[in-house]
């Protein structure tokens, strides 16, 4: 009697694993996770003009502990390679940040202040600026970098197909991803051009493990005017100053 | 005869044990819902002015539903995949109730610590709130590229839960202040403090600062 029973679960020991990475705490990366990183972020960066939007939920820490959800809508209008306008506008942000090749705005319509920095001629070197002097950073923007930088491909030390969703309508193939700081999951539509689907983060430097989560569209093939990138101060508008992030000039 | 004893015993093991895995994956699909998460299909584009997200999310895609997702019938089985439910017109579920907007989102009378919006406008009662009994995770967005999220950086300048020594901050500022435009900067003139309002990063912070004139 146990003799079957050993031997049944010594059997299903050896079947259950091929099922899937479901147990797989060490499994290695899987190249097509690295790969689709490398032809999402080049499909990306041939997109000329076009809106991004992102459904977001982001968890909030309390003091105490708890997690509160967050809830929030992500736009974007791009025209590459010098015209970029988001707006983010969420249960407790309301930021709309406007580039028109010259200048960068950051604007919040309730407070009606706005804060201008000169800014560079490229959306590329315009976010590194925002980033890195004025502590601006801009959400999902890491997507369009996927595949560019070997380091950061490198610290993924985990990277699996985990199965496929079918997302607003588009069946997407469902990757998930360990990092040393953040496991993320990333949703690529399976068929057709590799465009983003969701992208889920947790930050994995805080024990209670925080999670953004964007459910994300992207219309590839939008004319915009001229002005949609254009800051102009409505009535009443005070212009205030950014701090820039100490030592950094 | 005791041998194909144990092979049928053994063999009907296996079975069980596939159904139950079978059984496992459905039900998991079942939950991952993923025919309704963004449900309807519908996804207006949102052009336009300043407002025109906030509140009305659930309506303009229809079936969203992040929370639950309960309803989605089993996937199909893969191989093949003969009947990949139709692509428009999902039966979007109905899932996360039309919230009318804004203003009764917040607001649970008797939650003591309920966050505040620091920079939206301060509504009558609401202006004496402070933003530090809670903290994101991280300012913006979660991110992977640069090695884990942005883990913020150092403008040198604290922000305190009330007006402090001049060169200090706070995140929201108390209900007795009045705009003053003096000089070519914005101020908000707080009792006897002066304050200017600053981004930090994308947000609204007030620094003390010493009184104009």
């Amino acid at each position: 009697m146990t003799g079957w029973i050993l031997r049944a679960s010594a059997l299903l020991a050896l079947v259950l694993p091929l099922a899937g990475p479901a147990n797989g705490q060490e499994s290695a990366v899987e190249p097509e996770s690295i790969e689709i990183l490398r032809k999402m972020g080049a499909h990306l960066r041939t997109l000329k003009s076009f809106t991004l939007t992102a459904d977001t939920a982001q968890d909030l820490m309390l003091e105490n502990g708890m997690k509160i959800q967050i809830s929030g809508l992500t736009s974007y209008s791009v025209r590459m390679p010098d015209r970029l306008k988001l707006e983010i506008d969420n249960d407790r942000r309301h930021r709309i940040f406007y580039y028109d090749g010259k200048t960068v705005t950051q604007y919040t319509p309730e407070l009606n202040y706005y804060a201008q920095f000169d800014a560079p001629g490229t959306i590329a070197e315009t976010i590194d600026l925002a980033r890195k002097r004025y502590g601006v950073s801009l959400p999902l923007a890491d997507l369009f970098y996927a595949g560019t930088d070997e380091k950061a491909l490198a610290r993924i030390k985990i990277g699996f197909l985990a199965g496929e969703t079918l997302l607003d309508g588009e069946w997407c193939n469902h990757f998930a991803y360990r990092t040393p700081r953040v496991d993320f999951q990333l949703w690529v539509r399976k068929e057709g051009d590799p465009l983003p689907c969701e992208l889920v983060t947790i930050d994995r430097t805080d024990p209670a493990g925080p999670r953004d989560d964007a459910l994300i569209t992207i219309n590839p093939d939008v004319t915009f005017e001229d002005s949609v990138f254009v800051f102009t101060p409505p009535p009443g508008a005070k212009k205030i100053e950014f701090e820039p992030v100490l030592g950094v000039n | 005869m005791i041998r194909l004893k144990k092979i049928t015993a053994l063999l009907s093991a296996l079975l069980l044990a596939f159904t139950t895995f079978i059984m496992s994956a459905e039900n998991a699909d079942a939950r991952r819902g993923g025919g309704g998460h963004r449900g309807g299909g519908v996804h207006l584009n949102k052009g336009g002015g300043p407002k025109m997200n906030r509140g009305g999310k659930a309506n303009f895609k229809p079936g969203k539903g992040r929370p639950g997702n309960a309803t989605k019938p089993a996937r199909p089985g893969k191989p093949g995949k003969p009947n990949r439910p139709g692509k428009p017109g999902k039966p979007g579920k109905p899932d996360r109730p039309n919230k009318p907007g804004k203003p009764d989102r917040p607001n649970k009378p008797g939650k003591p610590d309920r966050p505040n919006k620091p920079d939206r406008p301060n509504k009558p009662g609401n202006g004496n709130n402070n933003n530090n009994n809670n903290h994101h995770h991280h300012d913006d967005w979660n991110n992977w590229h640069h090695g884990g999220y942005w883990p913020g950086y150092a403008t040198g300048i604290a922000i305190g839960a009330t007006i402090g020594a001049i060169g200090t901050a706070v995140a929201t500022l108390p209900s007795n202040c009045v705009y003053i435009d003096y000089g070519g900067v914005t101020y908000q003139q707080c009792g006897s403090y002066w304050l200017v309002p600053q981004y930090q990063g994308s947000q609204v912070v007030y620094v003390r600062v010493s009184p104009p004139y």
